[in-house]
């Protein structure tokens, strides 16, 4: 079918938005990277503006959208009550961040965070599965955009993150270890918080954290939760979610294989409306799209590969590298999403190929 | 309850596009779009024969809107502009169409067109400014092979009605060749069950379906 850009950049920044607030909330949770908390929260708010924009865009008549857009068995009308939904979620969250003495939202706002980002997510996967598209109407779908969405949002949040800690240590402290070494100092904690390799430093804040009380800010002003540890610790995460990314875009990559079989088989027919129109065949169009460049150059090199490298690279820089790598490849990954998508769209045919 | 439809009998359409040309002229149907299309199907091998010519066979197909019993396009329409009336047709209430297209992705047949001066999704209405009237879709009234019937499900097959044959309309159960309930045949269901019928004697029906 044809390409519907707005929807592609909508379910992309949608992705991005979801991600980068479920990932935030993750770190309030484990109460590392309270610095890169509001950036955060701002990145998020504009890719939920961008893809709302985007989903604006495709609306032939949105000042109708006022008359009536009530039908809760539509999956704009759901997607619609996710976005206004997380859209309060992030007011709330902000205002917690703002009220609280400890640069972080309670332990419930960032629940609540995870939880609205992973409804949005799936709500939005929800509405594409339609009967009449054999290659959307599968939960391969769901996997693809919350994969994306986990991938997008930790690659952004460890360029926040290195980004921030770029900023505020200086250079003879810009060294992951020395970074780590130097806020576990000033925070007065036990080596095992201030270790240098970062597995056992994050543990030890996991624990610390897990042990606080929600109400108890003295001994959560402890926990080191300086952005070299969140930079690093987003990093490594989103290389492993990248490799759960690729495995989506591999299942969905048999999955097309697999899905020629859905159509009905007329044998030769010819449509006498559109005479020089090219007989549609599925199951060809299925096997040729992974010889596409749009596939195995946009959504595979570009959109995985590239960026799966990065971040992995990335971990063990330091903060200004790492904020570059995972910068550049978020940068790949929206563009691999955005070729995804548009792979989505060229084999978007109805179980009906002929008409 | 009622379920308007419309039967088409293969075995007597010739393919002359005259319900395509009547649609467009009637409902002024924009340039490009298209409510009701002819397709061939075929040439294809007849079973058992040489694989070849003179071995083969075709039919010509009449599809649009299939006005079905469960419609997707109603389920994902987020404002309610397209609906299933009383009389079994679904409609859409154009001035409440906020052109998502979200319905002619989820209808299985493709049959949904935007209209690009209203901005907004139009389709086949089964000729419902007619059939209020009692007279009949422009495409059943205009067929040159007399291969379409309308009429109202619940009242069977036999009782649908098509064009005028002198001056009377003729009916299924008088005009159409014997046929049995396995040579009735529909468009692939994916859940939304589409109400149009087509008769299919003598041939492998190649439309997917049943």
């Amino acid at each position: 079918m044809e390409m519907q850009w707005p929807l592609m950049v909508f379910t992309l920044f949608v992705c991005l938005g979801a991600g980068v607030f479920a990932v935030q909330g993750l770190l309030a949770l484990l109460g590392k990277g309270k610095e890169l908390q509001l950036w955060a929260l701002v990145v998020s708010a504009l890719s939920l503006v961008v893809g709302g924009v985007g989903s604006f865009l495709h609306l032939q008549h949105w000042e109708r959208v006022f008359n009536g857009f009530g039908h809760l068995t539509s999956g704009i009308t759901q997607e619609l009550i996710g976005i206004v939904v997380f859209a309060l979620a992030l007011v709330v969250y902000f205002v917690m961040l703002r009220r609280s003495d400890t640069g972080m939202p309670p332990r419930w706002c960032a629940v609540l965070a995870i939880i609205v980002a992973v409804a949005l997510v799936v709500v939005m996967a929800l509405s594409y599965n339609m009967g009449a598209k054999p290659v959307w109407d599968t939960p391969l779908l769901w996997l693809y955009y919350l994969s994306d969405a986990a991938f997008l949002g930790f690659l952004a949040v460890a360029m926040l993150a290195g980004w921030k800690e770029g900023a505020i240590q200086p250079a003879s402290l810009s060294s992951p270890g020395a970074a780590a070494e130097a806020t576990a100092s000033v925070a007065g904690t036990s080596a095992g918080a201030g270790a240098h390799t970062d597995a056992a430093g994050s543990a030890g804040a996991v624990e610390d954290v897990d042990a606080d009380a929600p109400g108890r800010s003295s001994r959560r002003e402890a926990v080191p939760s300086s952005p070299a540890l969140a930079a690093r610790f987003s990093a490594r995460l989103s290389w492993i979610c990248g490799l759960i990314h690729a495995l989506a875009v591999a299942a969905y990559a048999a999955f097309f294989g697999m899905a020629g079989a859905a159509f009905p088989d007329v044998g030769y027919y010819y449509d006498p409306t559109h005479p020089t129109k090219s007989v549609v065949d599925p199951s060809t169009a299925f096997a040729s799209i992974l010889a596409e460049p749009v596939f195995w150059l946009g959504a595979v090199l570009i959109g995985l590969l590239v960026p799966l490298a990065l971040a992995f690279l990335a971990e063990k820089r330091k903060p200004r590298q790492l904020a570059c790598l995972c910068g550049t490849g978020l940068v790949c990954a929206l563009v691999g999403g955005f070729c995804f998508r548009a792979v989505l769209y060229l084999l978007g045919f109805s179980v009906f190929v002929f008409y | 309850m009622t379920q308007y439809a419309i039967v088409t009998d293969l075995n007597r359409c010739v393919g002359c596009l005259s319900c395509s040309v009547a649609c467009k002229a009637v409902n002024n149907v924009p340039v490009g779009n298209y409510w009701n299309k002819v397709l061939r199907i075929g040439p294809n091998p007849v079973e058992g024969g040489s694989g070849h010519f003179p071995d083969v066979y075709m039919y010509f197909m009449p599809v649009g809107c299939q006005h079905c019993e469960y419609p997707e396009c109603v389920e994902v329409c987020p404002t309610g502009a397209s609906q299933k009336l009383e009389d079994g047709t679904v409609q859409i209430d154009k001035a409440k169409c906020i052109g998502c297209q979200f319905c002619a992705m989820a209808c299985p047949y493709n049959v949904r067109y935007l209209n690009e001066e209203e901005l907004a999704v139009e389709k086949c209405t089964l000729c419902e400014q007619k059939i209020v009237n009692g007279e009949l879709p422009q495409c059943v009234s205009q067929c040159g092979g007399m291969a379409r019937y309308f009429g109202d499900l619940e009242q069977g097959l036999e009782s649908f009605e098509g064009a005028e044959n002198g001056k009377d309309r003729i009916t299924l159960g008088s005009f159409a060749e014997p046929y049995t309930d396995d040579q009735v045949y529909r468009l692939p269901d994916v859940g939304n069950s589409p109400n149009f019928l087509y008769i299919l004697r003598n041939h492998a029906w190649q439309g997917g379906g049943q």
